[in-house]
């Protein structure tokens, strides 16, 4: 299972793993987007984004934010994503879709237990979502 | 962890962490709560949490924590933190992402019985008048150059532009405009963010509700604060939106490096800082006013709102069917504030962190006509339940840092109460008892499930026995507009 959602009291928290750092930051975006019960239709927008950060944790925090300020000030989701990392950095090729719908609001992604570490399956972590 | 025992009761209601209880701690915790209480809050880290905050380079005399209080991320949500001019830090998540969330205070002197009938009516102009619900936007258009003079000026915006009156601008916790603020520390982001936000309710837990004075405790308070046994008033509920959101994220990801360059420990990378008179604090202290301000406002312009919906359902049926401002009081924000403590004057960065500033009597911050009663201090309770007027007391600038709780303060996780209750379910329940519910969100209004919260009455007796806040009125909910 690459997530599992864990009991916050005021938040929502997930526990999620990758096989890589690729795949736990797509699964991390996949995460949130499903807790904004966002849908999609029409034309795809391809963009490009870069992003340079001390750590991976900062980078994550950094990527999300990025994808939570895309869907709410220009309302499109990133379905599809390539992910490349360099030390300290991050280049992102988004597929990006109009947002037609959407259900809950996610007010910003917290460094709160977030912690990145190699496991025997890849790579895992908590992340919790302010709501 | 912390547990049961290494919590010291001192009186009925107040309880210590002493300093010493981990070897980082620099001052005490401090806990106004009951019994009940504590064995909640102990169930999750809510105390770990205030610890981790003792922990803070200058924070004074102690941290103090409330009884609505709950697990945050960081600090934890209900809890005060001062942290001295001379070598104290300014913490971005100790204000939390949503700056400036409060609540405003509209009174009216429309009795209960001549307004039921026109609940329904009421209940849809309101939602009309007061945009909600995710990606909501707002009605007003205002540009980018009165958007931009909004964040830097507050309420004196609004006044300048006949959006304010003089009273609304008085009786606004610091008149609604915070000095200082700058947009040259501000992101594009946050301003692409908060540009068509400003004057909507937006989501979450936030709300606009129509209530009646239930109950008078302390009827000359009252009656300066133009509050009346069963007449309506209504209560606001939000913040800075995307645009305060945005802010302190930047700020949270920026201090990461800031801890290491001033070679800060911090227990919880929620709690990165830096220290007060640095460049770093600066900028954000500049960024955060911007975005207190942003609330202010917005707050003010939903306040239009509903006062064009009384006029729409009340004008020319209903005598004194106008709304005049009780109070408007934030609940997470960080200002620099005088506090005498231990006998010696201090000027301290007050960190709010779901947490109402509560100045007592003849506190000069306070406007003129409540100078005798002590401020407003607004504590709204779980939809549904009852919310509370009180007013600050001397003893809260002594224990507290002026300050008291922010609401009931959740016992339940958002995803639990949505496994146990449906938001149609809810919505007929509250109707059932007289209630009406205007919502976008059915999962959003499971969240917000009574049964998730505390016993907002219980919060207020461990307040008031306290003494850091005194009961003025019990309101009661008659309509309710959720994001």
């Amino acid at each position: 299972m690459p997530s599992i959602e864990i009991e916050h009291p005021s938040d929502r928290a997930f526990h999620i793993s990758g096989k890589s750092l690729e795949e736990l930051f797509r699964e991390a975006a996949r995460v949130m987007y499903s807790l904004m019960g966002r849908q999609v239709a029409g034309t795809a927008i391809h963009r490009r984004i870069s992003l340079e950060a001390a750590d991976n944790e900062s980078l994550l925090v950094m990527y999300l934010s990025e994808l939570l300020s895309i869907a709410e000030v220009e309302n499109l989701a990133a379905l599809e994503s390539s992910l490349h990392f360099e030390e300290n950095s991050l280049q992102a090729e988004l597929t990006l879709f109009p947002i037609t719908h959407k259900v809950d609001y996610i007010k910003a992604v917290t460094f709160s237990e977030l912690n990145i570490l190699n496991s025997e399956k890849g790579v895992e972590t908590n992340l919790i979502f302010d709501t | 962890m912390i547990s049961r025992d290494m919590i010291q009761q001192h009186s009925e209601y107040e309880w210590r962490i002493p300093a010493g209880t981990i070897a980082e701690m620099r001052v005490p915790v401090r806990i106004i709560g009951t019994q009940n209480i504590i064995k909640h809050a102990l169930e999750d880290v809510s105390f770990n949490q205030a610890v981790n905050v003792a922990c803070l380079p200058g924070v004074d005399e102690a941290v103090v924590v409330m009884p609505d209080v709950h697990q945050g991320y960081g600090f934890p949500i209900g809890a005060v933190a001062a942290m001295r001019r001379e070598d104290g830090v300014i913490s971005p998540g100790g204000i939390g992402y949503d700056i400036n969330c409060g609540v405003r205070l509209l009174a009216s002197q429309i009795l209960r019985k001549q307004a039921e009938e026109k609940l329904e009516a009421l209940a849809v102009a309101l939602d009309k008048t007061s945009p909600s619900g995710v990606g909501s936007t707002s009605h007003l258009n205002l540009g980018r150059k009165d958007f931009e003079r909004a964040c830097e000026e507050g309420i004196r915006w609004a006044r300048a532009k006949g959006l304010a009156t003089e009273t609304d601008m008085r009786r606004t916790e610091g008149s609604g405009s915070l000095a200082g603020a700058s947009l040259n520390a501000v992101s594009k982001r946050a301003l692409e963010r908060g540009e068509h936000q400003m004057g909507t309710l937006g989501a979450g837990n936030h709300f606009l509700e129509v209530d009646y004075v239930e109950e008078v405790f302390s009827e000359s308070t009252a009656n300066v604060f133009g509050l009346f046994k069963d007449c309506l008033v209504v209560q606001i509920h939000c913040g800075s939106r995307g645009f305060g959101h945005q802010i302190c994220t930047d700020y949270v990801l920026d201090f990461q490096s800031a801890v290491r360059k001033y070679n800060i420990k911090v227990l919880d990378r929620e709690l990165v800082c830096a220290p007060l008179k640095t460049p770093e604090a600066d900028a954000y202290l500049a960024a955060m006013r911007a975005a207190a301000n942003f609330a202010f406002v917005n707050r003010q312009l939903l306040a239009n709102g509903c006062r064009d919906a009384f006029e729409q359902v009340f004008a020319g049926s209903t005598r004194n069917w106008h709304l005049q401002l009780v109070y408007d009081v934030a609940h997470n924000i960080g200002k620099m504030e005088e506090h005498s403590v231990g006998g010696r004057e201090k000027t301290l960065c007050v960190h709010r962190k779901g947490a109402t500033r509560a100045f007592g009597p003849l506190h000069p911050d306070l406007p003129d006509e409540y100078a005798s009663t002590g401020q407003p201090v607004l504590i709204p309770g779980s939809m549904g339940t009852a919310s509370w007027v009180l007013a600050g007391t001397e003893k809260s600038m002594q224990i507290s840092f002026g300050s008291a709780c922010h609401g009931a303060g959740r016992l339940k996780s958002r995803s639990q109460a949505k496994r146990e209750v449906r938001g149609e379910t809810l919505i007929r329940d509250l109707a059932r008892r007289g209630i009406i519910v205007r919502a976008g969100s059915m999962s959003g209004v499971a969240e917000e499930d009574p049964a998730a919260y505390k016993d907002v009455d219980e919060v207020i007796e461990a307040v008031c026995g306290a003494g850091i806040a005194r009961k003025v009125a019990r309101l009661k909910p008659l309509a309710v507009i959720k994001g």
